[in-house]
């Protein structure tokens, strides 16, 4: 309890009379610079061309057909049947967000999201230790574990609420007080509408609820986790889909196309950054448990398999791990010998101006990391500096907005999303970055395709594409032998994009292409690793 | 445990190989992940050394050091798990003797882990197309991407 002990009394005589402000001491800061921290990395990072851009999207369409979307109307290649839309809710909370303050508000919200998420988990690990600095460092810890995924998208609007049940089940374990589990089938019943992953507050619960039976054997002790577990699963249920949401999650998860190409669903490895920090996370987690004099309840055993072994099967799950052992941490933490016996420092080594200075750092951070502001910010890394990330397909959209081709486009599935939201309906994007509302069938023959694999010309021809809109560094393969095609032109290219069009039955190409593409010369050079330029840039 | 991948040439301790060099790479030369069984066995052996070391509460220096080394150099490449089985063997042994498992018992119980260990890092490193799976590393994208990191046909 020495932090605590350390900020009483915090206040000098002559403030006691109200003649001198109040003394700003590092037990004020912790909180604050942690969830600056949290803060200004997600909301100093662009809108990247990811799920935000069709979500948005989504909801711009509900919107303007005031009724909820169920079968996707973007993308043109061949969906799955039963289609269910079970991120409607945050569809239309970021519509909603993008309406009222454009992409600098979809950003700065979903900053806040997290660090919302973030004060919660901090709150859950100060009730199981009631200790501010380890709370506050065991907080930093979950978040460096899930820092890669705090992008807008419907996941992140959810954090919170995962943390939300975190904190009712320390809450019961401390203070035996079923208050807030009394709150989680609310939770849940946003939760099930904004994102499917609410089964993982489920999970948790159920993790609680085993354990408690299991170590008490009381039936009296389980009861009010039972009943909360039975409540939050009948709010999953209340969505414009019931039971459908629980369906489709198996159905995602299952999706071996999801499972072995997405690379945020790929499992666990030391080649990725989030593997390599939950393997990381893991031997840290090891050691403190071997160490500590604490012991591990049945519940938290339950949880760290359970939660494990989720991180293990796909990277994404790294994030629900990093809040999950935190709180199981905090307890181990907190009895090693050492932070047991640990002071806060006392107030009368602390400086108060060098106090004052931190202070005026972090609001700065704060201020900076905006934004509406973090083009001022002389420290940020020019990539991250505008609000929309580098990679998103911003000249190629703009000519194809004027510009229509015949047939179907074939684009880069990476900024099918962004096409969603930017040339959509003009031009209608054959994938996007939903990969599990297409058969596998249509996931294979879209790889044959830009990786020019046997018979990708047979499947153009099939798929009825009359242009492809290709990234050059992503799909050199498709880009050299449209290239090479005598009835293919390129109609745009830039730094990362290229437009590349069927020439009309009976015209060659070097007599529709103003740049002579059709010339065989000049395609041989175009074979070489370093292509020419078949267009010019930022053409037209 | 060492004898098959003696036997078939296979045992070596390397860096994982390029994803970008070829369009598919055996599990073997791939960072350890819970799809091959390989995999799901090296964590499941650590975890049962992690159990016993947390019911024995007795664990020594060099019994720690020798996982984490044992660990990571499986870690990044499946194929070195040999060296990972070969650490457990006085490892597991220490804390069966800790915890009073009598000398046949321990035999059998370290026999029998390092055996499957040999016979399942054998079979992933001799059926590379069944385990041919997807690397990369770029993390937390959105974009499909063939095996081989791009590099398809």
């Amino acid at each position: 309890m020495g932090a605590i002990t350390g900020s009483l009394g915090l206040l000098h005589a002559p403030r006691s009379l109200g003649l001198a402000p109040p003394t700003l001491t590092l037990r004020h800061l912790w909180v604050p610079m942690t969830l600056t921290a949290t803060f200004v990395r997600t909301a100093s990072g662009p809108m990247d061309s990811g799920d935000a851009w069709w979500t948005l999207a989504a909801g711009a369409w509900m919107v303007a057909h005031g009724t909820l979307l169920v079968v996707d109307p973007f993308n043109s290649a061949p969906a799955v049947a039963g289609q269910v839309n079970v991120q409607w809710l945050a569809q239309l909370v970021y519509i909603g967000l993008y309406g009222l303050g454009g992409v600098a508000l979809v950003l700065a919200a979903t900053a806040a999201v997290a660090t919302a998420a973030y004060a919660i988990v901090l709150a859950a690990v100060y009730h199981a230790t009631r200790r501010l600095r380890l709370s506050c460092a065991l907080t930093l810890v979950a978040y460096a574990l899930g820092s890669t995924n705090m992008a807008p998208r419907a996941q992140t609007l959810v954090f919170g609420l995962f943390a939300t049940f975190l904190l009712a089940v320390v809450h019961a374990r401390q203070r035996g007080s079923d208050r807030w589990l009394h709150v989680l089938p609310l939770v849940t019943l946003v939760w099930a509408n904004l994102h499917g992953s609410f089964v993982l507050g489920l999970l948790l619960l159920a993790c609680e609820t085993t354990g408690t039976a299991v170590s008490t054997r009381s039936w009296r002790a389980t009861r009010p986790y039972l009943a909360a577990f039975a409540a939050c699963t009948l709010a999953a249920c209340v969505t414009p889909f019931g039971v459908g949401s629980l369906r489709n999650l198996a159905t995602v998860g299952g999706d071996p196309i999801v499972r072995d190409l997405m690379t945020e669903w790929r499992p666990a490895s030391v080649t990725l950054f989030e593997g390599a920090t939950f393997f990381l996370s893991v031997a840290a987690l090891g050691c403190l448990v071997l160490r500590s004099p604490a012991r591990l309840a049945a519940a938290d055993w339950l949880m760290l398999a359970s939660f494990g072994w989720l991180a293990l099967s796909a990277v994404r799950s790294v994030v629900w791990w990093g809040m999950v052992i935190t709180c199981v941490a905090a307890p181990l933490a907190a009895a090693l010998p050492a932070v047991a016996a640990a002071r806060a420092p006392s107030r009368a080594r602390e400086q108060p101006w060098l106090n004052y200075t931190i202070g005026a750092a972090v609001v700065l951070l704060f201020g900076f990391s905006l934004p509406w502001l973090k083009d001022l910010d002389p420290l940020l890394p020019a990539p991250k500096r505008g609000l929309v990330a580098g990679e998103t397909p911003l000249g190629v959209s703009q000519f194809l907005r004027a510009h229509t081709y015949a047939g179907v486009m074939l684009n880069y599935q990476g900024w099918g999303g962004y096409f969603d939201w930017a040339v959509w309906p003009t031009h209608q994007p054959f994938v996007d970055v939903r990969v599990e509302i297409h058969p596998a069938r249509v996931w294979l023959d879209y790889l044959t395709m830009v990786g020019a694999g046997p018979g990708w010309r047979e499947l153009l021809d099939t798929y009825g594409v009359g242009y492809a809109v290709l990234n050059k560094s992503e799909q050199p393969a498709l880009v050299s032998a449209l290239r090479a095609e005598t009835t293919w032109r390129c109609a745009y290219e830039d730094e990362a994009a290229v437009v590349l069009t069927r020439t009309p039955p009976g015209l060659g190409p070097a007599a529709t292409s103003p740049y002579g593409v059709g010339d065989s010369a000049h395609q041989s050079e175009q074979r070489g690793e370093d292509q020419a330029v078949a267009c010019q840039p930022g053409a037209p | 445990m060492v004898v098959p991948l003696v036997w078939g040439g296979g045992v070596s301790l390397s860096l994982p190989a390029d994803p970008a060099a070829g369009a598919v790479v055996p599990a073997t030369e791939q960072a350890l992940t819970v799809r091959p069984f390989a995999g799901w066995w090296a964590l499941l052996v650590a975890g049962v050394w992690f159990c016993l070391a947390y019911r024995s509460r007795d664990i020594a220096a060099w019994e720690s050091g020798l996982v984490l080394i044992g660990s990571a150099v499986a870690l990044v490449r499946l194929g070195n798990a040999w060296l990972f089985a070969l650490v457990l063997v006085p490892v597991l042994s220490r804390q069966l003797h800790v915890l009073r498992f009598g000398r046949a018992p321990r035999l059998l119980v370290l026999i029998g882990l390092m055996v499957v260990f040999g016979i399942v890092l054998q079979h992933e490193r001799t059926d590379p197309t069944a385990q041919a799976t997807v690397t990369s590393t770029k993390p937390s994208s959105f974009a499909v991407r063939p095996p081989g990191g791009g590099r398809v046909g």
